[in-house]
C-alpha cells in the first residue's frame, strides 16, 4: 500500500514537472502567437485585443496555474489556431491513434513472444548467425520507410487499400480498421523482432542456470521447466520492454500517421507545433506523457503479479 | 559443457556478424565520404529530357520528376543524414557519458537526483523531446543536431552510469587511486577502456536511433530542410511518386536500412567479440 502511494505520488510529480517544462518551452519560443495569428499587417490594438482574448497578457505563472487548473477539471483550454476548445479538436483524433497503437501492440505481443520462445532453443552456430542477421535486418527497418513500402505494395500494386484515403472510423469502422492495420503493421514489424530478441535473451540466460538443470533432474521435461520456472524469471524484463514499446509506438506513430495520412493525435501534434498552437501541444504532450508513465506503472503491476517476490525490490529492466 | 560450447559458437557467430557489420558500415561511410567530394551528376541539375527514367547504367537509381539523378541526390542525402547522426552521437554521447561517469563514480545525492531525472526522461520516446526542441529552434541541420543530442543525453547517462558504478568497486580502481592517480585520470585512462563493452554498443544503438530520428523529422518537414538534401526529406518526395517512380523510395529507404543494419550488426558483434 505504501509502495503504491509512493508510486502514485512520484507519477503525479513527474506529470506536473513535464507539463511545466512543456509550458515553459513554449514560453521561450520567440513568437508572440497573437501576432503570428494576425499576420504582419495587424495593428497594435488588434494584437493587444487578441492577447487579452487568449489570456496572453497575464504573467507566465498565472497562465500556467490557470491552465493546470483547467487541465485537472477537464478543460484543456482553447486552441489558438482553430479558436475551438482543445478537447473538441483532440477528441476525434484519439480513435484512429488508439486503434493503430492497440493493433500494433497486439501484433507485437502475438508474434514477438512466441518467436522469442521458439528461437531460444536454436544452437547451431550457423543458425545463430543467420538468426541474428535477420533479427538485426528486421530491427533496422524504419517504421515509416516500411509504411511507404506497404503503401506501395498493398496500395499501389495490390489495391488492398487506397493510401491517403482514410475512411472515417465512425462511418466505416471495418474499412477504417483495415486501413489502420497497415499502419500498425509498419509500426509493429521492427518491434516484433526486438521483443522476440529481448525474450530470447532472457530465456536463454535463464536456461543455463542450475535451477533448470535441477528441475529437469527431478524429471521435468524441458517444456515443463520452461513454463513453470524459466518464464517467471525471464518475463519481467520483457514486460518492462513492452511498456517501453508502448511509449515508442507513440513516438514512431507520429511519423507513421503522416505516412498513411491517418488523422490522428500525432499529425495534430506536428501541425500544432508548426502553428505554435501551444494549448494543443501542451495537452497532447502531457496526455502522451501520462500514457507513457501509466504503461510503465502497468508493467510494474504485471511483474508483481508474475512474481510477488519482487515486491519492494527494484525492477531491473 | 553445453554452456561452454554455446559461448564458443556464439563467439564465432559474433565474429561473422562483426565482419559483416564492419563491411556494411564502412561501405556506407565510404559512400558518404565520396559523396562529400564527388557525385556522378550535379544533384540539383534538372534535365527535362530524362524525367522519371527508371534505373539504368547512366542513372543507377533512375531520375526524379525534374530529371535529377537520384544516385547523386542519395549520396548527398546520406552525407547529411550520416553527419547529423555522427555529430548527435558525439555530442549527446559525450555529454551523457560524462554525466553518467561522474554520477556512477562519485555516487551520493547528485547521483540519486540525476538518475531519477534520467530514468524519468528515458521513459519517454526520444522523439517527443526532440520534436519539442525543434519546434523551439525551428528547422535546419544544426538545430536537428542540437535537438537530438539533447534528447539522447538521458539514455547515454543511464548506460554510462551503470557501467561506471559497476567498475568503481573493482580492485584495479582502488589500486590506481592508491597510487595517487587523480579522479579524471582514473575515470578516463583506467575505467573508460573497461566500460567499452557497454558503451560501444550504446554508441552504435545511439547512431542508428539518430539516423532514424533525423530521417523521421526531415520526413515530417521539420528537420533538415532544402536546399540541404536529407534521406528523410527525399523519402517524403519519393512517397508522392510511388506509382511513377518506386525506385526513388527504394533507393532512399534501402540506404537508410543498410546504414542502420550495418551499425546494428557492428554493435551486436562488439558485444560478443
Amino acid at each position: 500500500m505504501k509502495t503504491l502511494l509512493k508510486k502514485t505520488a512520484s507519477l503525479l510529480l513527474t506529470l506536473l514537472l513535464t507539463s511545466f517544462l512543456v509550458f515553459l518551452a513554449f514560453e521561450l519560443i520567440d513568437g508572440d502567437p497573437a501576432r503570428t495569428m494576425l499576420g504582419d499587417q495587424a495593428t497594435e490594438q488588434r494584437v493587444q485585443a487578441l492577447q487579452a482574448e487568449l489570456g496572453l497578457d497575464k504573467p507566465f505563472f498565472t497562465r500556467y496555474i490557470g491552465w493546470l487548473g483547467g487541465f485537472v477539471t477537464g478543460d484543456f483550454g482553447v486552441s489558438f489556431s482553430y479558436r475551438q476548445p482543445v478537447w473538441e479538436i483532440l477528441a476525434p483524433k484519439l480513435g484512429p491513434t488508439a486503434v493503430t497503437g492497440a493493433l500494433a501492440f497486439l501484433l507485437i505481443t502475438v508474434c514477438g513472444l512466441p518467436l522469442g520462445l521458439f528461437s531460444a532453443h536454436w544452437k547451431h552456430p550457423a543458425v545463430l548467425a543467420v538468426r541474428t542477421f535477420f533479427e538485426q535486418l528486421i530491427m533496422a527497418v524504419p517504421p515509416f520507410v516500411l509504411g511507404i513500402g506497404l503503401s506501395w505494395g498493398f496500395g499501389v500494386v495490390l489495391h488492398a487499400f487506397t493510401p491517403g484515403d482514410f475512411p472515417a472510423l465512425s462511418e466505416d469502422p471495418l474499412g477504417a480498421v483495415r486501413y489502420l492495420f497497415f499502419a500498425a503493421l509498419a509500426l509493429a514489424v521492427p518491434r516484433i523482432a526486438m521483443t522476440a530478441r529481448m525474450l530470447r535473451m532472457s530465456v536463454s540466460g535463464e536456461l543455463g542456470r542450475d535451477y533448470v538443470r535441477a528441475s529437469m533432474a527431478r524429471g521435468a521435461t524441458r517444456r515443463q521447466a520452461l513454463t513453470r520456472h524459466v518464464l517467471k524469471n525471464a518475463l519481467p524484463a520483457t514486460v518492462a520492454f513492452l511498456a517501453q514499446t508502448m511509449a515508442e509506438l507513440v513516438g514512431s506513430g507520429v511519423i507513421v500517421e503522416q505516412v498513411f495520412g491517418v488523422p490522428g493525435v500525432g499529425r495534430l501534434l506536428v501541425a500544432s507545433i508548426g502553428n505554435r498552437d501551444y494549448p494543443v501541444v501542451c495537452t497532447v504532450i502531457v496526455m502522451l506523457a501520462f500514457f507513457v508513465l501509466v504503461s510503465g506503472a502497468l508493467a510494474d503491476a504485471v511483474n508483481l503479479m508474475i512474481d510477488p517476490g519482487r515486491r519492494g525490490g527494484k525492477s531491473h529492466a | 559443457m553445453r554452456n561452454r560450447i554455446a559461448v564458443r559458437s556464439g563467439g564465432r557467430a559474433g565474429r561473422v556478424l562483426l565482419i559483416l557489420g564492419l563491411v556494411l558500415t564502412l561501405s556506407v561511410l565510404l559512400f558518404t565520404l565520396i559523396g562529400a567530394f564527388y557525385t556522378p551528376y550535379d544533384p540539383t541539375e534538372m534535365n527535362g529530357l530524362e524525367k522519371l527514367s527508371p534505373p539504368s547504367l547512366s542513372h543507377l537509381f533512375g531520375t526524379d520528376k525534374f530529371g535529377r539523378d537520384i544516385f547523386s541526390r542519395v549520396m548527398k542525402g546520406t552525407l547529411t543524414t550520416v553527419s547529423v547522426a555522427l555529430f548527435t552521437v558525439a555530442l549527446g554521447g559525450a555529454a551523457g557519458s560524462l554525466l553518467g561517469a561522474v554520477a556512477g563514480y562519485y555516487g551520493g545525492a547528485a547521483d540519486a537526483i540525476l538518475m531519477r531525472l534520467s530514468d524519468t526522461l528515458t521513459a519517454f520516446p526520444a522523439m517527443l523531446p526532440a520534436l519539442l526542441i525543434i519546434s523551439l529552434l525551428g528547422p535546419g541541420k544544426y538545430h536537428v543536431v542540437l535537438a537530438l543530442s539533447l534528447a539522447f543525453v538521458p539514455s547515454f547517462t543511464r548506460v554510462s552510469r551503470a557501467a561506471f558504478a559497476g567498475e568503481r568497486q573493482k580492485p584495479y580502481v582502488t589500486a590506481a587511486r592508491l597510487q595517487g592517480a587523480s579522479d579524471p585520470r582514473v575515470l578516463l585512462l583506467h575505467m573508460l577502456p573497461n566500460t567499452r563493452r557497454v558503451l560501444l554498443p550504446a554508441v552504435t544503438i545511439g547512431f542508428s536511433n539518430a539516423v532514424l530520428a533525423e530521417a523521421g523529422m526531415s520526413y515530417l518537414g521539420i528537420g533538415v530542410t532544402p536546399p540541404d538534401a536529407s534521406l528523410g526529406y527525399m523519402l517524403s518526395e519519393a512517397q508522392g511518386l510511388l506509382s511513377a517512380a518506386p525506385w526513388y523510395a527504394l533507393a532512399c529507404g534501402g540506404v537508410l536500412l543498410v546504414a542502420v543494419l550495418g551499425v546494428g550488426l557492428l554493435g551486436e558483434g562488439l558485444k560478443h567479440a
